[in-house]
């Protein structure tokens, strides 16, 4: 399980996209948090697609902010895409949206 | 992910025992109000219990709980504030939403994944409709609705009130600033639900999620919760009721709430106590629309000429965190920053969190099944320590016997200690029934008082779980048949109003129950007559008064002539017989015509461990439960040789006497000599019995072990018991012993008479 890299990953341009898994609550965080580390430390481009999340809760939306405010201050890029819908409930209670980089809007 | 549906389904476990122990709690308040409607304790207590119950509802998500719950509450709150009174029918009404609320509790907790059955819903809402009138009659209290109202009302307070309304921020809107823990997802909080659920207070407007103190992905801790939250709500609720929303986390965060026009300087306060940057916090504020840009500018300012007065004020200045230290209440009013009455009403829930939790750490709740196993352990602990102590005794070393003592004594006491954990006051099942009488003297039109008493007696959880079914017979029997109608009661020159008393105290260890009524008691005649028709007894049978009684629990008995919806189905009576049984009690009944019926239902204090008294009889050991021994006295070789009868003379009295030898066939090892010249009294139910034996061996505590299925109906033994030396014991069953030597002694009597 936990986040999966995307067949379009791109070693030589750095492009990673991750494809999010379905769980992003904090049962799953652990497993989350070791897979984007590992992702973070070979590729400076994330593109994250959310349309499979199922579940998520502070503790996913923690983790994206981490990757976001990381690759801010690395010069990296990341932009999300495809926020399923219990993405868009969560990010809209909490008003977050408007913090991240969506490639489809 | 099996990981987390447990998570879940103990989340909901710990609902469900939650809001049922709530549930009992209202009801029983409700009950108690019905009594003193004008306690505004019991009404407050009320309202707490059920805003209890929608606050963790709300929690988990379910909504439906929650809708229901939140109109009963308002009614609840109108109560409380006086804004209407109680009456017989509000009462009906608010004791059918606690069924309501039990009856969707269960739904959920059940079958959390199904819409609510068409019925529950009618009836709930039926129950809203009813609710809603009480509301629409009184004044517009729903917290739900973020009125104008409301709104024009705090103007107009600013405008003729306050002349220096420059001090005030111009935002209508509460201010709620929240920093979790780090620890709250760990302890199964999500925050987010905190916020779902501060939806149905009031309209968030306005949401900003910070992430300032969120570390760098590779040093994050991902189970830990790193983000502060700044919310603008616009609601009509009270600051408490807000506050309240976040009562589960209260210890995991700390919260600060700011009224819709606060002054300026409790947002410097704010501000001061906010771990991030002050700046950055004040644009945040100004960002939401909290505060205006000047407002902010002044707020800092203050704030640094604050900081300089509390360093003088004897830096009271730590004393910033809103909800969760008193002494800030002191400095704001002081201070005249804020309204005594807001200060005091947060110093009552504080305490009142105090309280609650004072009385959660009181306790603690267990699996049954490991206290189960715990008891099943400490039982083979006393097993070897009489063997230790046995062994220890062989080798007559003194200093290794004084240690086998102590060792013993020290299981005794973890043996007690261990019972003591499942006992359990009787008091909560003998609440459950004033709900049960209540609701059955209004369908039956009768009037019927419920005196409690004894309520604190405590035994075994099992029992006491067992014994509740067999109760309710017991007293749904004595509000149908024993009870009469209030004018007949009267044109009988008793009382209108009937009284059902339920007794529990303790016996010669055994717990006993007593349920009385003064309705019209057994008439023996009927009895009898339908006994005959019922082919119980034959015909010209002859039978005493207490045996005629008795028939009452004969199977297929039923004397009402009419089968009502609440007893009289005729299968009442033997089966409660047999589940006392099976608890090893027993029932009696006593009645006199005209003025009244009673039960008396005796049970032992607990099924597992007893302390006992070994004898011998013959080449085998008996265990006579200790509890039930009043002395032992010597047989005198006359009565012994001459047989007369099996009674003795003690002290004046005439007690009928058995030899376990005879009555357990024991024969004698060889080259023994039967001594016989003991006689263990044992007291039942009133009744003293001597029990003949060869010897006796003293006190030992015993473990009892169920015999098994071939066993099971060997009459006078209740189960056996192993010996420190490994040797089987038998325990002797007295009550059995007890009863077969009355009817025994009866049947010669009627014999006599016969013949």
């Amino acid at each position: 399980m936990a986040f999966s890299k995307d067949k379009g990953s791109d070693k030589k341009k750095g492009l990673c996209k991750i494809a999010a898994d379905s769980d992003m609550s904090i049962y799953a965080a652990a497993e989350n948090h070791e897979a984007l580390i590992s992702f973070y430390t070979e590729f400076n481009n994330f593109e994250i697609n959310l349309s499979a999340v199922e579940e998520i809760d502070s503790s996913g939306i923690q983790l994206l902010l981490a990757l976001k405010h990381s690759a801010e201050k690395d010069g990296k890029q990341m932009t999300l895409n495809s926020a399923s819908s219990p993405v868009s409930e969560v990010m809209d209670v909490l008003n977050i949206k408007g913090q991240f980089n969506w490639s489809d809007k | 992910m099996s990981d987390e549906n447990d998570y879940l389904a103990e989340g909901r476990q710990v609902f469900a025992e939650e809001s049922t122990e709530l549930l009992e709690q209202s009801e029983s308040i409700l009950l108690r109000l019905e009594d003193e409607p004008d306690s505004d304790e019991l009404i407050n207590d009320l309202f707490r219990a059920v805003h209890t119950i929608k606050g963790s509802a709300g929690i988990f998500g379910f909504d439906d709980v929650v809708a229901f719950t939140h109109v009963a509450e308002s009614v609840m709150g109108m109560l409380r504030d006086k804004e209407i009174t109680l009456n017989e029918d509000l009462m009906s009404l608010l004791l059918d939403s606690r069924d309501q609320m039990s009856d969707l509790v269960q739904q959920v907790i059940e079958t959390p994944d199904e819409p609510l059955p068409e019925k529950v819903r009618e009836t709930g809402d039926g129950l809203l409709a009813k609710l809603q009138q009480y509301l629409d009659d009184g004044a517009p209290i729903e917290m739900v609705i973020a009125s104008g109202n409301s709104q024009v009302e705090a103007k107009e307070i600013t405008s003729n009130g306050n002349t220096s309304a420059s001090e005030q921020v111009s935002s209508d809107y509460w201010h709620i600033s929240l920093r979790f823990n780090r620890n709250v997802l760990a302890n199964g909080m999500d925050p987010l639900s905190f916020f779902r659920y501060l939806n149905t207070v009031g309209d968030i407007v306005n949401m900003t999620t910070l992430s300032t103190e969120l570390p760098l992905l590779a040093q994050m801790n991902p189970e830990e919760s790193y983000l502060g939250f700044e919310i603008d709500l616009n609601t009509s609720a009270t600051k408490e009721a807000i506050a309240e929303v976040f009562e589960f986390v209260l210890d995991d965060c700390a919260l600060h709430i700011l009224p819709p026009r606060s002054k300026i300087a409790d947002y410097t306060v704010l501000i001061d106590a906010l771990p991030e940057e002050n700046m950055a916090i004040g644009e945040i504020l100004v960002a939401t629309g909290a505060l205006t840009r000047d407002e902010l500018k002044e707020a800092l300012e203050s704030q640094d000429a604050q900081t300089v007065t509390e360093t003088v004020d004897d830096g009271e200045h730590e004393s910033v965190e809103v909800v969760s230290k008193p002494q800030l209440g002191a400095v704001l009013v002081e201070k005249g920053m804020a309204d005594t009455r807001v200060v005091d009403a947060a110093v009552n829930k504080q305490n009142k969190v105090k309280e609650a939790k004072k009385a959660e750490q009181q306790s603690v709740r267990v699996n049954a099944e490991k206290l189960g196993d715990l008891i099943n352990l400490v039982g083979e602990l006393v097993i070897s320590s009489a063997h230790t102590e046995l062994k220890a005794k062989e080798t007559d070393q003194s200093e290794l016997m004084e240690t086998a003592e102590h060792l013993t004594r020290l299981v005794e006491e973890i043996r007690d200690a261990t019972l003591s954990l499942r006992m359990v006051q009787i008091g909560d099942t003998f609440n459950r029934f004033k709900r049960v009488v209540r609701d059955i003297s209004k369908d039956l039109n009768k009037k019927i008082d419920l005196e409690i008493s004894g309520g604190d007696t405590e035994l075994d959880k099992t029992v006491v779980e067992k014994i509740s079914d067999p109760l309710m017979h017991l007293i749904r029997n004595s509000l149908d048949h024993g009870v009469e109608l209030p004018d007949v009661r009267v044109a009988n020159g008793k009382p209108e109003t009937a009284t059902v008393k339920l007794e529990a105290y303790h016996d010669s260890g055994s717990i006993v129950i007593e349920i009385s009524d003064d309705g019209k008691g057994l008439d023996p005649d009927v009895l009898v007559a339908k006994a005959i028709e019922n082919e119980v007894i034959p015909e010209n049978h002859q039978l005493t008064l207490p045996e005629i009684h008795r028939l009452i629990f004969a199977a297929g008995f039923s004397t009402a002539e009419e089968v009502t919806s609440i007893s009289g189905r005729g299968v009442g009576m033997d089966v409660v017989n047999k589940n006392i049984d099976s608890l090893r009690g027993q029932i009696s009944v006593h009645s006199e015509l005209g003025v009244g019926t009673s039960f008396t239902i005796r049970l032992p204090l607990t099924l597992a461990i007893i302390d006992g008294f070994q004898v011998q009889v013959g080449s085998s050991s008996y265990v006579i439960p200790l509890d039930l021994v009043e002395e032992c006295i010597e047989l005198d070789d006359q009565h012994a040789e001459t047989k007369k009868g099996e009674y003795v003379a003690l002290r004046g009295e005439v007690m009928p006497y058995l030899h376990l030898a005879d009555v357990f066939s024991e024969g004698l090892k060889d080259g023994q000599e039967r001594h016989r010249n003991n006689i263990v009294v044992v007291q039942y139910a009133g009744q003293k019995t001597g029990l003949v034996v060869d010897e006796l061996l003293g006190e030992h505590q015993t473990v009892i072990k169920p015999l098994g299925q071939v066993f099971q109906n060997l009459k006078g033994i209740s189960g056996a018991t192993i010996l420190g030396s490994g040797e089987v014991a038998m325990i002797i069953d007295v009550p059995t012993l007890v009863n077969r030597m009355t009817s025994v002694s009866k049947e010669n009597k009627d014999s006599k008479s016969f013949h």
